[in-house]
Parts: structure tokens; sequence; C-alpha cells
């Protein structure tokens, strides 16, 4: 049951190799071999996915109370989310946050959690990054 | 923050060089079942005759690049029944180009390749949503990266990216929820006073603005840009030319144009809270030898609250995150001008309250204001500003009272 979900060609070249590392639970970005920084979104610029330990910050969120895409109903409602990446810096990645949102705040530690990404709907098939809060426990 | 997530186009000065000598519309509304191109064509007509101009003298024709069902030389002849030839520019149209248009006409009135230049757009999109075809999420659904990154996360269509750049921007700059809300409040009483407006009839006070349930939270419904059908045509030629036509002439002082590096990929502008305004204005302000102090009336590209607010700062009409407070109270009120701290803003209602024509109606109503036959006069406008947006570009159009 994934009728017109917005489904990834996990075979665009541009983008496989990000699938793929999700499929094996792995977040994998595309590191510019000459120059510095991310190649994000791909230009076509000479890469290497570099694997990044998937934790980050919340950047910005939106919580869509409403499908706005026939396909969205099995998620909605959601929490849209951009995500600053530790080791990426300048990405910011899209993403959705599984969290209900009064406990959201920008700066929030996050971290991934490789899941369906119909979740938390009929399953597609499909693994993707989605984040979670990152309660870091208190050492003192 | 570091400017180089963007930058201005390079534009030779055409300050003093096009009138624009009449506006025209076809009504809008919602569902009407109309075509794009009856009423554009509709639209036309009605500028033509503003002008006071017959079909024969138009040899020019300006349209917007990439959009179905816009109008065309055929299209004129067959209806006016003409036959001259025209020049035809897909550099016109509404978004940023209801901005830029004027540019590109300069350069063929100047040549002397057309005298008498219309800039149209239609669009019938509250009849294709009706139908289950075609809207604003077009464009995106079909991009590449979009479609092969960003729906299957849920980020999309507009709502979603404009919602988290409000939420940013109340992060960074302490915006409120009911300062967004003043926008609407202040764009709906427009509306209510405008007879062309497609939410003439509906009042809106800021109680029941925040009363309202959020759609893509920290937005809602009134946060939105309406979806229309309508049309509206300028008719642009030379400042001399013009002084001879039925309507006193307004006169394109300048033109700038911005572009963000990130394109429509909004998750990745550099300056997230920002629009390429922050390129364009200062350009325009430049060829026309003015400053946002000089401004009487402004009309900005709305396709939501946040996107207007960014655009007041980004233009210079207050510092950069003071847009929240800047626009409180009643200050983008036509009845509150300059004069008083006020900014005329979206006379008309805008995009979330008069139509969802894309911007060329902001146009054709600041020149009503500046021949001083707007519904919602401001007294004594005599300089006027147009922010056009595309998301990844934006354009700023001033003029003036000839």
């Amino acid at each position: 049951m994934t009728a017109g979900f917005p489904l990834p060609d996990t075979t665009d070249p541009r983008l496989a190799p990000f699938w793929e590392a999700a499929a094996q639970g792995e977040l994998r970005l595309p590191r510019r071999v000459h120059g510095t920084g991310f190649d994000w979104y791909p230009s076509g610029a000479e890469v290497e996915w570099v694997r990044l330990p998937g934790t980050g910050r919340l950047f910005t969120w939106s919580v869509v109370e409403r499908p706005l895409h026939s396909g969205y109903a099995g998620i909605t409602p959601y929490v849209s989310a951009l995500v600053e990446l530790d080791g990426a810096p300048g990405v910011r990645l899209v993403t959705r946050l599984l969290e209900a949102p009064d406990r959201l705040t920008i700066g929030a530690p996050v971290i991934v959690r490789f899941t369906d990404l119909g979740t938390p709907g009929p399953e597609t098939a499909v693994i993707a990054p989605l984040f979670v809060l990152h309660c870091v426990k208190d050492k003192s | 923050m570091s400017l180089d997530w963007g930058w201005a186009t390079p534009l030779e000065s055409i300050a003093g060089q096009v009138a624009i000598a009449g506006v025209g519309e076809a009504p809008a509304s919602e569902r009407s079942d109309r075509s794009a191109l009856d009423m554009a064509g509709a639209a036309i007509e009605a500028a033509i005759a503003d002008a006071g101009l017959t079909p024969a003298d138009i040899d020019g024709l300006m349209i917007q690049k990439g959009m179905a069902g816009q109008y065309s030389a055929a299209a004129f002849h067959a209806r006016f029944g003409t036959r001259q030839d025209l020049w035809v520019s897909e550099a016109g149209g509404a978004m940023t180009w209801a901005g830029t248009a004027p540019y590109a006409a300069a350069a063929a009135l100047r040549t002397g390749r057309a005298r008498h230049i219309l800039n149209v757009f239609a669009i019938d999109w509250a009849s294709q949503k009706a139908a289950g075809t075609g809207g604003p999420g077009d464009y995106h659904a079909g991009e590449r990266m979009k479609a092969g990154y960003e729906l299957p996360f849920g980020y999309y269509p507009q709502p979603v990216y404009f919602a988290g750049v409000a939420r940013r921007h109340m992060h960074e700059y302490g915006t409120t929820e009911a300062q967004l809300g003043a926008i609407a409040v202040a764009q709906r009483v427009h509306a209510n006073g405008h007879p062309g407006a497609v939410m003439r009839e509906k009042p809106l006070t800021l109680d029941q603005y925040l009363a309202r349930p959020m759609l893509v939270d920290p937005l809602r419904m009134e946060d939105f840009c309406l979806i229309s059908d309508g049309a509206a045509a300028y008719l642009m030629t030379t400042p001399e030319r013009a002084s001879d036509l039925a309507k006193p002439p307004v006169i394109v002082q300048g033109v700038g144009e911005g572009v963000s590096r990130a394109g429509t990929y909004f998750s990745q502008q550099g300056d997230f809270t920002a629009t390429p305004q922050r390129f364009a204005a200062p350009a325009a302000f430049a060829m026309a030898g003015l400053s946002p102090a000089d401004v009487d009336v402004l009309a900005v590209y709305d396709p939501f609250t946040i996107v207007a607010l960014m655009q007041i700062e980004d233009m210079g009409f207050c510092a950069k995150g003071e847009g929240g407070g800047f626009v409180a109270g009643d200050r983008l009120s036509h009845a509150r001008g300059r004069a008083k701290g006020g900014l005329p803003f979206n006379t008309h209602g805008g995009l979330l309250s008069h139509a969802y024509l894309l911007g060329i109606a902001h146009v054709v109503e600041l020149v009503r204001q500046l021949r001083g036959e707007a519904a919602n006069q401001v007294a004594d406008a005599r300089v006027a500003a147009y922010g056009g947006f595309t998301g990844g570009d934006a354009s700023t159009l001033l003029m003036v009272c000839a």
C-alpha cells in the first residue's frame, strides 16, 4: 500500500550512493575530491561519498498537519526538518523527525534512525535516514 | 552574514527610457473555467483601451517563459483581426519578470524594433486545481533533485519550505506569529476595500488570525496565497510617446535583478532567512538614484507572509531581522503614508487576499497608485516599488510619476 507515495529513483546516478548507503544503515554524502566541502546538491563534481557519524543539530522544522501531497496521507501529520550534520559543514540535510513537535527546539541534538521512508504509515521498502532527538546522557 | 550566496545581474541603466502607458485585467476569481488564453486576451484588450490605443498600434508582446497557455502572436491576431508584425519576447510575464520586463522592452524601444509593447500574464490554476491538475507545486514535483530526494522526505510543496524559513526567522530574530498575522490582516483590509479582490467580502482581524488552526506550523491558511484565475497586462512605450496617450505616464526609473546561488533548493541557501532581494533592490535603487525612504507605496510578491516580511527587510525598508516589529500595527495600511511612519503595502490585497496572479496585478496596482486612481489610494504617491520573487531570483522595479 504505497500508492502515490513519492518514492525516489534510487538508481539515479547522482543520488544512488546516498540511497545505497542508507539501505546498509550508513549516512554518506559526496565530498569534493578537489577543493573543499561537500558537493551538495550534487553538481557533477568529482566526489567521494564519505560516511558521516549521523549526528547533528536541528536547523529548523515545520509540522505538516494536513497532507499537501496525496502520497503523504500515511505519514501525516509529520515533522519536516533540516538538520546540520556533524562532519559536513555547510550541508543542511532534508529529512523528517520521528518526534512529537512539542519536544523540539532549534539547535537540539539529533541522531539518524534508518527506517522505512513511509514510517509510520505503509511500508515503501526504501530505507532512509530519518532522525530522532539525541538525548545526550548527563555524565556528571 | 556573508553575501557570497548570490549576486545582482549586471544591468545597464534604463532610467527614464520606458513608460507604462496602459494597464488592464481580466477579473480575478476563484474557479471560473475560463482559459488562460481568453483571460490574457481580455487583459490585453483592457490595457490597450486604457492607453487610448488600438490593437493595430501594438507591435510587441512579452510573455512568461516555460508556462503553458500563455499568449502568442497568433492568439493576438485571431482575437483582434490584425496582421502586423509582432516582436515577441519570453522575458516577460509575472513573478520576477513582472519587474524585469521593462528592461528587455527598453532595448526593443531603443532600437525601434517595437513602439508599443504589452507584457501579459494569465493563470487558470483555480480551475486546474478543481480539475485535479496543475498548480504551483508542479514545477517542484518535476525537478530532478526534488523528485529524487526532497519529495520522498515530505519536503514539498512550497508551504513546507517557507514554514521552515519562518521558524528559523522566529528563532534568529524573535519574529512572532502575530507579526506574520499583521501582514495578513493589513492585506485583507486592503482587499476588503478593493473591488477586484477575491477576498473582498471576507474580513480578517488579528484575533481571528490567531484563532485559526496551523496548516504547516508555524503557518496558517491565512499566511498562504490564494489560488486564482485571472490575468493582467501592462503596456510599455517611450516616455515621449506616452505623454501623448490617454493616461498620465508612469516612468520606469530603476530595475534590479538578484539571483540566489542555491536557486530553488531553498534548504541550501547560504542565508536561509533572506531573499535575493538582498541583491536586486540595491541595484534598482542605484539605477534610479533613489532610496527606500523615497518610496511612497510598495507591492511585493507575497506567496506567504514570511516571504513578504523577508523582502521588506531585504529591500532595505527596515534593518534585517527587524521586519517583525516593523510590520506590526497599522504600518502597512494605505491610509498611513510614509510621512506618518507607515509603509503602504500591497494595497490591492496581494497574492494573499487580492488574487494569485503571481505579481503582475501588483504592478498594475502600483501604476494606478501613481496615477491617483487606486481603490485604496495612497495620498500623494509619487514613487512606487515592486518586489518580484521566483524563489531563486528576485527583482525590484522602481516607478515614478512623469
